[in-house]
């Protein structure tokens, strides 16, 4: 097995993809080490996470479903608020870790070599436990509101492919902005605090008039929890228009790979 | 390269900048000065060898082991590497803090890319070179140091590859400690692989290394390979060090001293037949020295165990003044030390006793695991039986 370092670094497109495929365990491990880490430091562990988001979920019900009075059809609100506050939550929660991830994993960078994508994918692997966490508890609430299942649930492993996709696109490239600039973890704080309320997370994408509804059509966080409601809720299927933010972070996606495969030796140098 | 080449470098260089403000009144960072951390070296590493690098903070020794491992790109140059490299650049990386000893071996041999049948497989035998398996449940944060250093190095030896490289691996922890990271890479050596070790004390690694490599200002002097004993066994010539030798070995802890040992000689009085019955045998080592000193100074013959403590010395003044040259002869009467693994080398001290040029392991007694126990001095204890 012999191997040639030289100062371009080039790594070939299969390569690269073999190289994360092999070090897949030490992005799961990663994840793993940080949930037990957490976990361990609290008594209430995973439950603290489940009580968090049913305070959240009340809150949001009082506020939006009992004083506002959001119409959501024969849904009742809570079922109907839930995928959007699991998928939001995800959502924010990856650009929260990618802002920061390198940063907090310099030590490991700095002395030992992995493909540095794994780091970032790591953190979307640790947001999927409240994700887990959110799903299930609308799933017991599902039932609990006596909701029935429709064969839309069928597209679901779909949509979940899309959200992983899209929310993980955005996270590596927040976390390789981050690379050169120290803001990045406010500016991401910040954005997703604005953009929560251009995102159908509280109401439905049906409400926004029509001359406004580009917004919704360029965030992808919007697609995809439109999309999720279609296929767990049974509402009508959203206009296809919201797929120009998903086909974009689709884009991002493919295009973030390859700006990572280019940087991959130069990140412990940029850092 | 050949098949028994493990590394081949060919005129390898990186470069850095230092980052400076704009301004004093201003945060925004700009790039200063250039400066080169590896400066245009070249080597080649043959498979089984074990390299000692050392040399000053900031001489490049550590930019080397990572532009192998492969965490930083060079700037300049090629490295070629011929086998399955492990870097252990720090010890306990990606431990963490909340979870016990035993999750932390499956984290962190993950980390060095063994899979969790190959931890399991290898377990019981992380746990006993630990050396506390009454802890190993509990959670790291509680370890002292010199046990979380001892749980990571554990993991670490147990990484099977062709290549090794360890930075300051014996730089914290005990004698113990220290001890046993040198057994390990002994083992390691056994099982042919190649090792580069980074350390500020190359004495500790005298005796197993095959190559020192000094660094300085980015650049390497390549040393030959350490001197020992073993080289006179079967001769009646007297060894002789001479002073190009001597300058690649030769370690400056201040600038501006002028002084050099510029030969010597090591007599052994009668015939050696084999390296245990090296000190049944009058040693003598006799010294050339050329200085100029402001203020007088000692120089210092240091006998040191196989972590570097120095088991026996002896010293001589060395006046101010400029003496072209001077012929200092050390003796070593036959019959008190054992053979036993320890290095050989000389000190110069200044009047507060601090060391401001070093000869480290100008010879060695190899490493034996055989006679390590038996100890260095050859002390007459008399011991009596009664019922």
């Amino acid at each position: 097995m012999s191997k040639i370092i030289s100062p371009d670094g080039h790594i070939g497109t299969l390569d690269y993809l073999k190289s994360i495929w092999a070090s897949r365990h030490l992005a799961i491990t990663l994840a793993k080490g940080e949930i037990k880490n957490q976990s361990s430091m609290n008594i209430t562990g995973i439950f603290l996470n489940i009580i968090q988001s049913l305070i959240g979920l009340a809150v949001y019900w009082i506020v939006f479903g009992v004083a506002i009075g959001i119409d959501t059809g024969k849904i009742p609100y809570p079922i109907f608020v839930l995928p959007g506050i699991f998928i939001w939550h995800y959502f924010s929660a990856i650009t929260g870790y990618c802002s920061n991830c390198f940063l907090l994993s310099q030590i490991l960078i700095d002395k030992l070599y992995f493909p540095r994508i794994c780091i970032p994918l790591s953190k979307v692997l640790l947001g999927l436990v409240d994700f887990t966490i959110g799903f299930v508890l609308f799933v017991i609430l599902f039932f609990c509101f006596r909701q029935s299942l429709t064969i839309n649930w069928l597209a679901f492993p779909l949509i979940f492919i899309m959200i992983i996709i899209c929310i993980s696109s955005i996270g590596l490239c927040i976390s390789f902005i981050s690379l050169f600039s120290m803001d990045t973890t406010r500016i991401a704080a910040q954005l997703t605090n604005f953009l929560i309320f251009i995102t159908p997370v509280f109401y439905p994408g049906t409400i926004i008039p029509e001359n406004f509804k580009f917004i919704l059509y360029i965030n992808p966080v919007a697609g995809i929890i439109e999309y999720s409601r279609w296929s767990l809720l049974g509402t009508p299927l959203p206009d296809f228009r919201y797929f120009i933010g998903i086909a974009f972070t689709m884009c991002l996606a493919i295009a973030i790979f390859f700006i990572f495969k280019k940087y991959e030796k130069r990140i412990t140098d940029l850092m | 390269m050949t098949p028994e080449t493990a590394i081949s470098i060919r005129n390898l260089s990186k470069e850095y900048y230092r980052t400076e403000k704009a301004s004093p009144f201003s945060r925004k960072m700009v790039k200063g000065t250039e400066f080169l951390a590896v400066n245009n070296i070249s080597i080649d590493i043959r498979k089984g060898e074990v390299i000692c690098i050392t040399g000053h903070n900031g001489s490049g020794k550590s930019t080397l082991l990572k532009m192998i491992a492969e965490v930083t790109l060079p700037t300049s140059g090629e490295i070629e590497i011929n086998g399955k490299v492990a870097s252990i650049l720090e010890i306990g990386i990606g431990f963490q803090p909340e979870i016990s000893g035993y999750e932390n071996i499956f984290l962190s041999g993950a980390m060095y890319g063994l899979k969790k049948s190959e931890i399991e497989a290898k377990i019981d035998s992380i746990i006993e070179m630990f050396g506390f398996p009454e802890f190993i449940n509990t959670p790291v944060k509680y370890y002292s140091s010199g046990m979380y250093m001892r749980l990571a190095f554990s993991v670490i030896v147990n990484i099977d590859a062709d290549i090794y490289l360890f930075d300051e691996v014996t730089s914290v922890g005990d004698t113990e400690f220290r001890t046993k990271v040198i057994r390990e890479v002994s083992r390691l050596k056994e099982k042919n692989a190649t090792i580069l070790i980074v350390t500020h004390n190359p004495t500790l690694f005298s005796q197993i290394s095959d190559r020192f490599l000094l660094f300085d200002k980015g650049r390497i002097s390549v040393s030959e390979s350490p001197k020992s004993l073993q080289e006179v066994e079967y001769s009646d010539d007297p060894l002789h060090i001479n002073a190009s030798k001597l300058m690649q070995i030769k370690e400056l802890h201040s600038e501006g001293i002028d002084f050099d040992i510029t030969n010597i000689k090591i007599n052994i009085e009668g015939r050696l037949d084999n390296i245990d019955s090296i000190f049944a045998n009058k040693i003598e080592f006799v010294t050339e020295i050329r200085y100029k000193l402001q203020d007088s100074m000692a120089m210092l013959l240091t006998i040191c165990d196989i972590t570097g403590n120095i088991i026996t010395s002896a010293s001589t003044e060395l006046k101010a003044g400029n003496v072209e040259s001077e012929t200092i002869k050390f003796e070593m009467p036959k019959g008190y030390l054992r053979p036993a693994p320890m290095s050989i080398g000389f000190e110069i001290l200044n009047s507060d006793n601090k060391p401001v040029i070093s000869y480290h392991n100008v010879i060695s007694i190899p490493y034996d695991n055989k006679n390590i126990m038996s100890g260095y001095l050859n002390m007459p204890i008399k011991i009596t039986k009664g019922i």
